[in-house]
Formats: C-alpha cells, structure tokens, sequence
C-alpha cells in the first residue's frame, strides 16, 4: 500500500506528518530544532514540484509513505488520483491519501511563505519550525490515527 | 471535436454545440473527476477533467501514479484552458465566445492528434 500526507506546499505540515510516521522525528516529547533541520525535504519544495509524490520511506508495515503538495485543492487531488485509478482498473484501496493540513499554526503558514514563496529562507524556516512545534502533539495524534488505519487494514 | 461529437471542418450552430454532453456544465463536484468522451480513430480514450486553476499540480500528480505504481498507461494530459472562461457562464455565453475561438480549437485538436499518433 502506498499512504501519501498532502498538505499545501509539501514542504511543512506532510513532510512533519511523514517523519513521525516513519521515526526521523520522535511521537514523544517535542524534538529539538535542530531535528527538524534534518529530516529530508523539510522546507524544500518548489512550486514546479507540487503534484508530485515524494518517496520518504518505508514503515513497519511495509508500507511506503510519500509526501505530496497539493495546494488549497486537496479535494480536486484527491478526487484525480482515485479517478484516475478508477478508469485504469485498479485497485483503489491501493492508495491512502492523508490530509495533514488540519494542524497548520498561522506561524507555519507565515514561514512558510516567507521561505518557499519569498525565498527568505533564514527567516521562514524558523518560523515554519515554531509553528509546528506549537502544534506538534496534533501530528503526532493524527499518525497515531493513520498506524491504527494501517494494523487494522492497511498492512503489506 | 476530437472524438468526432463536433465537426472540425466548420463551425456548428448553437444547437449542436449546446447538445455536447458536459457543454457549459461547471458542476464543483466534477471537478477532478475523469469523465469518458469516447474513442478516437486511433483507439484512444479520451476524457475530460477539470483542474480548476491547478493543471500542473494534477498533471505532476498522474505522472506520479501512473510511475510509482507501474501503471504504464500513457495518460496524456493538454491543457485547454485558453480556450475556456475562468469565470461561470450560461451555456450560450460559453458557446458565443467559443464560435469566435473555434478555428483555433480546431488547430490545437490537429496539433494533438498529430502529436499522439507519431
């Protein structure tokens, strides 16, 4: 099964999501700074890339987990994808997309257009990390959501 | 027209234009769905999808399923926008600015068939 985080740019809130889920940020306790500046394709989507799906990892359950910017369309994508799917004869149980946009902090929202639009980098990437500190428990209950989905239904 | 609903050797009235299946329907819950025009001459499907203002985003977003799941399916995505009204219109609006833009539709069909079929 292939499980997808959207959110608006692809560089922020589904990237935060999809390092939890796979253990490069930790569920407990809040990370330090200097974690998130680690975790791959934080902050470093473009515009030309959004659509994309971004390879991040593979879990414990032998799922792959991508990330993808959808803009402030995610029903639009969401809809295209299955679509697609749909006509093509597949399965469409095959893909899960996740919304992780519901735990945006104005702070994130501000940093990251600072950062990815404005290309302020020095100034957007702290703030987007301050956002996301602020709401970090949320990421962390919404993957605990998504493992639930995944050892009830989900599991390669 | 690519599919033959439409002739592509002049422009039809109003009433043959407005008889298109989906002409002048904006309905917010099609949007992103893919939606079955028919068969062209060479065997393809073709259908119709509205992307609202985001055509990149969808089309990078098909590439990607059709590569990571090995679909291998060949969609091929032409954007028609210029040809389209970014604001809603009764049909017959949709149909008046369409007449004056209908030889240029007719060159960017060819353009696509000759494209797809090489």
């Amino acid at each position: 099964m292939k499980l997808i985080y959207t959110c608006y740019g692809g560089s922020h809130s589904s990237v935060t999501a999809a390092a939890i889920h796979l253990g490069y940020l930790p569920r407990r306790g809040l990370p330090a700074y200097e974690q998130f500046r680690a975790v791959p394709f934080y902050d470093e989507m473009d515009e030309d890339q959004l659509g994309r799906w971004v390879f991040m990892g593979t879990d414990e359950f032998n799922n792959d987990i991508y990330i993808c910017g959808v803009k402030g369309n995610k029903d639009l994508a969401i809809n295209a994808v299955y679509s697609y799917l749909n006509i093509s004869g597949m399965a469409v149980d095959r893909i899960i997309m996740v919304d992780a946009l519901i735990t945006l902090h104005p702070l994130t929202s501000i940093g990251g257009y600072v950062s990815r639009r404005l290309r302020w980098v020095k100034l957007g990437r702290p703030l987007s990390i301050m956002g996301i500190m602020r709401t970090y428990t949320r990421f962390v209950e919404l993957v605990d959501k998504v493992k639930e989905y995944e050892k009830k239904f989900g599991s390669n | 027209m690519h599919v033959g609903i439409l002739p592509g050797e002049y422009i039809p009235n109003k009433r043959r234009m407005l008889s298109v299946p989906y002409f002048g329907a904006k309905y917010a819950s099609y949007f992103g769905l893919f939606i079955y025009m028919g068969i062209d001459e060479i065997y393809n499907e073709v259908y119709i999808l509205g992307t609202k203002n985001n055509v990149s985003v969808i089309t990078n977003e098909l590439a990607s399923v059709d590569d990571i799941l090995h679909m291998n399916e060949g969609v091929y995505c032409v954007n028609v926008s210029a040809f389209d009204t970014c604001i809603s219109l009764p049909a017959q609006f949709h149909y008046m600015l369409l007449k004056k833009r209908y030889n240029a539709l007719v060159k960017a069909v060819r353009h696509i068939k000759n494209q797809i079929s090489v």
